[in-house]
């Protein structure tokens, strides 16, 4: 009886002493995963620090205005380019310019489009000659 | 023969017993080293004694261990009080990054754990060509713990340190203080020295707060934890009044500019600008004479635009009211031997007080000056802080050049803006109380709310008075001096100013010192526009004039033109509907 007791305490001190040293050293492991990401994290906000400054550097104001004035051709907006809703004319009605140029020219008919060509070998859309 | 060595013994026992008492300590010991059992105590006790202390010890260095659980712990200490800091980003009223903290790398030696300093130095200079080798050599002679190689260098060449493998020879991460923006606002930001100290504007008020103490703690290491400071400033605004401001240097060929955008409901400064200025993250010339930051540090004659304040006065201490008139007559007054003169003759009639406001006249103002008083007038400027030096946020301030002794005569010229010379930021502070319905507050260059405003502002000038400010600035905005800055929708209001420059003692005819203030929309005012001109020449287009309305005041029109849609102030059709309804009440000169 006292055997079977001794048996068992050894058991359990030797699956204690396992268990305790799988913990630890799953401990360990995620010590080092935590402090792995943590630098990682470190590393991403001084990045977007980077970033940040860099963004705000190519946005800075004078640079913006140098560009639009070097590639834009677009003028300050001036108040009287300002005007209520109820200033603005009523639209008249609607004219296909573009089509009655066409008519005129004779170049009203329908194109020869795909859909309407018999042969494979066109997938050009568009007249003929 | 055994009797015998027994016998002396037996004898020598009552002669031994008489040293023994004396000497305790001589006992103790023989006691710790006698083996019968019985006698034991003293040993068994010094053996106790020995291991508490060993475990005291090892108790003791558990704690420290766990306390500071640091392994870097020699290099942290040497290197706590040379790294650059973290310091909190600063951003504009919009949240826009006006600066910020990135980081970088610096290089540090420990020379005592260097074994060959000459390789050391060589194998450095080679990688870091811009450092002085001898300089370096001597520095890794020494006997320091601890000495910075380089500041603040590129990944690239922190690989190439890297790869040299030399012993001893390490890198720190370091706090770079950033300012994207150029230029602009340099001189309410200021800047940090490569340390991460705030040197000069917002940066040196940012650690006057505290921050040092803070670092010096050790605590608050990341920028991440340190909350954002707000300026005040709205980085669009400031970008365009700088940009005109420098169009107009150009073209009036000035020596100097400045300009302002005031918020005057909450004391805001939301653009302010003195050129020529400089790159706050290469701030060489920073300290160079002409780079102060005049409006808060150049003091200044302000001239006309202080007329404001002699009006105000007159109206408000209820000497005269807005139909009361002075004569003109003669254009020139007499004070001893000193003559002051309208400007260009004058119009020699009787002028009502909007039209003494309106052709700006001296000779108006220096009445209703006089008609206060000496001591009235000091009273009422000392209210209004144009007396003392107006402390804001910026640690850079001037005070005013006020008159040792104040007579009448010093009263007449102060009157109509010569002789007290003030920071525009004083000026700023004043008008804006003087149409914002009379509540002064200090200048802020931190974001607050009207409401917080209201609680530090003190009343100086009554509702009615402020009303009838706002009319006559609208006056002069609409036919008087002012109408070069009358963007059509905007309402505006304003008040030149020229005055002309001291030189040696004198004021010379042809350097004059310009200013202007507007506001809009005058009949509820929401921003002061201030633009300033030093020794601005005339043009072709002005007929030679250099006064302000034909420098400051166009500047002054073109920067509202394009700020105030920024600023959310929509534009109107229509004139406001009955603007000023106590000055038709009155039948004030204009009303009809």
């Amino acid at each position: 009886m006292i055997k079977l007791l001794h048996v068992i305490a050894i058991g359990a001190l030797v699956s204690s002493a396992l268990y305790a040293y799988s913990i630890k050293y799953e401990t360990t492991l995620e010590a080092e995963q935590l402090q792995k990401l943590k630098a990682k994290a470190q590393r991403e906000r001084d990045a977007i620090a980077v970033l940040k400054a860099e963004w705000q550097f190519l946005n800075r104001p004078d640079r913006l205005q140098a560009l639009a004035d070097r590639h834009l051709d677009l003028q300050p907006l001036v108040i009287n380019q300002v005007v209520r809703l109820s200033d603005i004319p009523n639209r008249g009605p609607k004219v296909d310019s573009i089509g009655r140029k066409l008519e005129d020219l004779g170049l009203g008919l329908p194109t020869e489009t795909p859909r309407n060509v018999k042969s494979n070998n066109s997938t050009t859309p568009g007249g003929r000659p | 023969m055994t009797t015998e060595p027994v016998a002396p013994a037996v004898v020598a026992a009552p002669v031994v017993e008489k040293p023994r008492r004396p000497s305790l300590r001589a006992g103790l010991l023989r006691d710790v080293f006698r083996m019968s059992g019985e006698k034991s105590g003293p040993r068994v006790g010094l053996v106790i004694l020995g291991f508490s202390a060993l475990f005291l010890a090892i108790t003791g260095r558990l704690v420290a261990l766990a306390a500071f659980p640091n392994d870097q712990v020699g290099l942290r200490r040497a290197t706590s009080n040379a790294i650059s800091a973290a310091r909190p980003d600063i951003v504009d009223r919009n949240g826009t990054v006006m600066a910020t903290d990135i980081r970088t790398v610096s290089v540090f030696a420990e020379p005592r754990k260097i074994l060959d300093k000459d390789e050391a130095t060589e194998l450095l200079t080679a990688v870091l060509p811009d450092l002085n080798a001898k300089e370096l050599r001597d520095k890794l002679g020494t006997k320091k713990g601890f000495v910075w190689v380089k500041r603040e260098i590129t990944p690239r060449q922190q690989a190439e340190v890297h790869r040299l493998g030399i012993p001893g020879v390490g890198f720190v991460p370091e706090n770079k203080r950033v300012y994207p923006n150029g230029p602009a606002a340099a001189h309410v930001l200021g800047f940090a020295n490569v340390d991460n100290v705030g040197i000069a504007g917002i940066e040196k008020y940012i650690d006057s707060q505290g921050l040092q103490d803070l670092n010096g703690a050790g605590l608050a290491v990341q920028a991440s934890d340190l909350k954002p400071v707000t300026l005040s400033v709205d980085l669009r605004v400031q970008h365009l009044l700088r940009d005109e401001l420098l169009k107009g240097m150009e073209k009036y060929r000035a020596l100097a500019a400045a300009g302002a955008v005031m918020d005057v409901n909450t004391g805001e400064i939301i653009a302010t600008v003195s050129l020529p200025d400089f790159d706050p993250s290469n701030p060489v010339d920073a300290l160079e004479k002409d780079r102060i930051n005049r409006i808060n540090v150049g003091v200044y004659e302000m001239g006309s635009t202080f007329k404001a304040l002699t009006v105000a006065m007159a109206l408000d201490t209820g000497k005269a009211n807005i139909n009361s008139s002075y004569s003109t007559a003669g254009g020139m007054m007499r004070f001893g031997r000193q003559v002051i003169r309208e400007y260009r003759g004058g119009t020699g009639r009787t002028l009502t007080v909007p039209e003494v406001f309106v052709h700006s006249s001296n000779m108006g103002t220096v009445k209703m000056a006089l008609s206060v008083g000496v001591e009235g007038h000091k009273a009422f400027l000392r209210k209004m802080v144009q007396l003392d030096r107006l402390q804001t946020e910026l640690p850079e301030s001037a005070s005013p050049i006020v008159p040792q002794r104040w007579g009448e005569l010093n009263t007449a010229t102060i009157a109509f803006g010569h002789g007290l010379a003030v920071a525009p930021i004083q000026a700023l502070a004043a008008v804006a109380a003087l149409v914002n319905g009379g509540k002064l507050m200090t200048p802020t260059f931190i974001k607050r709310t009207a409401e917080d405003a209201e609680a530090v502002s003190t009343r100086v000038i009554k509702p009615e008075t402020s009303e009838a400010m706002r009319y006559i600035m609208r006056l002069n905005g609409e036919r008087g001096s002012a109408r070069k800055a009358d963007v059509a929708g905007y309402f505006v209001g304003g008040k030149t100013g020229t005055a002309e420059k001291v030189i040696n003692g004198r004021y010379a005819k042809n350097k004059n010192f310009t200013t202007f203030m507007a506001i809009v929309p005058a009949d509820k005012p929401r921003y002061l526009f201030l633009s300033i001109y030093d020794e601005p020449k005339g043009y072709a287009e002005s007929g030679g004039y250099s006064t302000a309305a034909w420098n400051a005041g166009i500047t002054t029109g073109k920067v509202i033109e394009r700020a105030a849609p920024i600023l959310g102030l929509p534009p109107r059709f229509e004139p406001p509907v009955a603007p000023f309804p106590l000055m038709a009440k009155l039948g004030a000169w204009g009303t009809r």
